[in-house]
């Protein structure tokens, strides 16, 4: 197991040397002079010199990487130009937020899917299933910006039960409820097509087990039908969804940054939006790294896990 | 009846007692299948009873709807897209296809239990033998401990001739051969004692010398406990070794049904003398592998008349417009064959 965990953890080094070359390309794919272009509107003759000197705009590209990465190893991502604060700074704080969302949101997407999944195979054909298979495939055919805004426009302006924007109320900051109450409506619009994939799966998944002759053996030792579906059933099953919950976890960071946009969430999604606005190239190239370096853990961590439930393999 | 553990058994062929009463009736079973393509027939009115103590064996070529007739009578044919469209199946005297699943749970395991064709497969991969062996002990003996439960597993475990019971309780599947799943699948099926086995191709999968020890343990178990049994099976040399009657089925009705010596020496109806013929006789210098010739019939489309008549050597024209009932051909034999009706004499 330590040895897997291991083995794995080396595995996700070239795949972050990959990221990172990708994120520091950034800068180079633009057009025109990097200086002017990440100065823009601040652009004066002195700046464009010292931010040319401080990027090392004149040495190969390659040296320039290193250094580059040097520095990020060590916490060093560069000022952003808009905020004029260290871009690490910000991530910290956004990332912390959109970790709480991408959780929140996570948090349906597991035991939803997995008793939807489940208990429509269990009832194949039957009308519960029926209505999850309908279920499903209406929310993963909607888009992510458009369920935000229907969710907004209903239970943020229609039924006003849910706050519109932001993490807490800015007139009287709560606690933990506040933050759950501000939190329902991005998470759940964050959640939605990560619901219905996974429920689908899971139940593709489990009608395949529950096909499987150690099934009809269990029942023919006279397993009652709940014991034979969540033990024997479910059991088989679990591989297949962390795997997949696994998979979700950079989907979900994909879908935030839709929802933090439409919701006001102070994530990374919103930030990275709110760079690419104002041409914040380093905190664009910060926020793309952060979004990449949580994918890749949030794979290996699934594959962690898959590793651990897998019978066959101790 | 208590297991004797470590100590060799011997079974003894002449003991089981044969009384004659039926343990098992099926009556007028038909088990269809709702396709999209349409309704498949694969039990089609087959009607049949185990005596207590005997070994019936099933046999008939690949999709002639064995293990649909093995499910059915334990009512585990999954609803849908199966159904039954009509019959019974009286396990002493209670009709199992109309209890309820709870009353079935009660019921399969404990009295009628099954051995599977593939026996990798019908071990959950997820779980140790100890695991399986536990859970299916306990469900039918909630005041057995859990550590009672692997002590008797570790003797029904050394039953089927495991040396050392232990480490295979505590083996997955995987890391076990197929004749020793097979074991265990022996194992499982006699763990609460029942009075029937249905042996669903216990041996198919497996290669000879296997095949010897787990009909060696079938054999054994009806010895020792009068079991009663039902053989499913594509091996005329099993047929003849083990069992005493013999059913022949074909696209999911029964061609022939009578004592096995009778049928093996003297088989009446067309298909069960091409079967046999197909079979390499291991005492004649032929041994080349007769095959039938053509397809069994597609069970979306059953013919009108014998389901037979296309492959049949004895076609006559009354085998395409009318469906042959069973009648009885020699003594104790039943055959469904035209050969056999009541006007036949006029045509012999
Ligand atoms: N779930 C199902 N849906 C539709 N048809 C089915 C289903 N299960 C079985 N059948 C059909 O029933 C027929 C009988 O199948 P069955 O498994 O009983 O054959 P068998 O005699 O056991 O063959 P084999 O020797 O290959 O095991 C087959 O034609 C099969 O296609
Ligand atoms: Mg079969």
């Amino acid at each position: 197991m330590l040895r897997f965990i291991i083995w794995r953890l080396i595995h996700v080094v070239p795949v972050l040397l990959g990221v990172s070359f990708v994120v520091f390309s950034i800068l180079y794919l633009i057009p025109g002079d990097i200086a002017t272009t990440l100065l823009s509107m601040f652009y004066t003759e002195e700046r464009a010199a010292m931010l040319r000197e401080q990027l090392g705009l004149d040495r190969p590209m390659f040296v320039q990487y290193g250094r580059w990465l040097w520095a990020a190893l060590h916490g060093d991502l560069g000022q952003s130009l808009m905020m004029r604060m260290p871009v690490m700074t910000v991530l910290l704080d956004k990332t912390g937020n959109s970790l709480i969302l991408t959780g929140a949101s996570l948090l349906i997407v597991i035991p939803v899917s997995f008793l939807m999944g489940t208990a429509s195979a269990a009832r194949f054909r039957k009308p519960f299933d029926r209505f999850t298979v309908f279920f499903s495939l209406l929310l993963a055919s909607m888009p992510v910006f458009w369920l935000g805004i229907a969710l907004l426009y209903l239970f943020g302006v229609r039924i006003p039960l849910f706050p519109m924007s932001g993490m807490y109320n800015m007139a009287n900051p709560g606690g933990i409820l506040d933050l759950l109450h501000h939190l329902f409506l991005p998470a759940v619009t964050t959640a939605a097509t990560s619901v219905a994939i996974v429920t689908r799966v899971t139940r593709g998944a489990m009608l395949d087990t529950l096909s499987q002759p150690y099934i009809l053996a269990a029942r023919s030792r006279g397993l009652p039908g709940s014991r034979v579906i969540y033990r024997h059933g479910v059991r088989n099953i679990l591989p297949t969804f962390s795997n997949m919950i696994g998979l979700q976890i950079g989907y979900l960071f994909g879908s935030a940054i839709f929802s933090e946009i439409i919701f006001n969430w102070p994530g990374i999604g919103l930030q990275l939006y709110q760079s690419i606005l104002h041409r914040d190239l380093t905190m664009v190239q910060g926020c793309v790294l952060a979004v990449a370096i949580i994918f890749v853990l949030g794979n290996m961590l699934a594959d962690i896990i898959v590793y651990a439930l897998d019978t066959t393999r101790k | 009846m208590g297991r004797t553990g470590a100590e060799p058994q011997r079974w003894d062929a002449t003991s089981p007692a044969r009384s004659g009463d039926a343990v098992l009736s099926v009556e007028r079973l038909r088990t269809y299948f709702d396709t999209p393509a349409g309704v498949v027939k694969a039990v089609d009115d087959v009607s049949f009873s185990l005596n207590r103590g005997d070994i019936l064996a099933i046999v008939g070529e690949s999709g002639s709807g064995k293990s649909v007739t093995a499910q059915s009578i334990m009512k585990l044919v999954a609803m849908p897209p199966g159904r039954y469209a009509s019959g019974q199946v009286v396990l002493d005297g209670i009709d199992l296809l109309s209890q309820s699943e709870r009353a079935l749970g009660a019921i399969r395991g404990k009295r009628i239990s099954m051995i599977f064709q593939n026996p990798r497969a019908a071990l959950n991969p997820a779980f140790t033998v100890s695991t399986l062996m536990v859970e299916t002990l306990r469900r039918h003996d909630s005041s057995l401990s859990r550590a009672e439960a692997v002590k008797r597993a570790a003797a029904l475990l050394r039953a089927v001739d495991f040396p050392d019971p232990e480490r295979v309780a505590a083996s997955y599947p995987h890391q076990m051969s197929g004749g020793m799943c097979q074991r265990v699948g022996v194992a499982l099926s006699m763990a609460c004692e029942p009075e029937v086995l249905i042996a669903d191709e216990p041996t198919t999968a497996l290669d000879v010398l296997v095949q010897a020890t787990i009909l060696l343990l079938l054999k054994r178990a009806h010895a020792e406990r009068g079991l009663s049994i039902i053989l499913i099976t594509h091996d005329f040399g099993v047929l003849r070794a083990l069992a005493t009657r013999v059913i022949v089925m074909y696209a999911g009705q029964i061609q022939e049904q009578g004592r096995v010596d009778d049928v093996l020496a003297n088989p009446q109806h067309p298909y069960t003398k091409a079967l046999i013929q197909a079979v390499p006789d291991p005492d004649s210098t032929d041994q080349r592998l007769h095959q039938i010739e053509g397809q069994p019939p597609d069970l979306l489309n059953l013919p009108a008349g014998c389901s037979f008549a296309d492959r049949c050597a004895f076609v006559m024209p009354k085998c395409r417009s009318e469906r042959p009932e069973l009648y009885e051909a020699a003594a104790g034999t039943d055959v469904r064959c035209h050969l056999f009706g009541p006007e036949a004499s006029a045509h012999q």
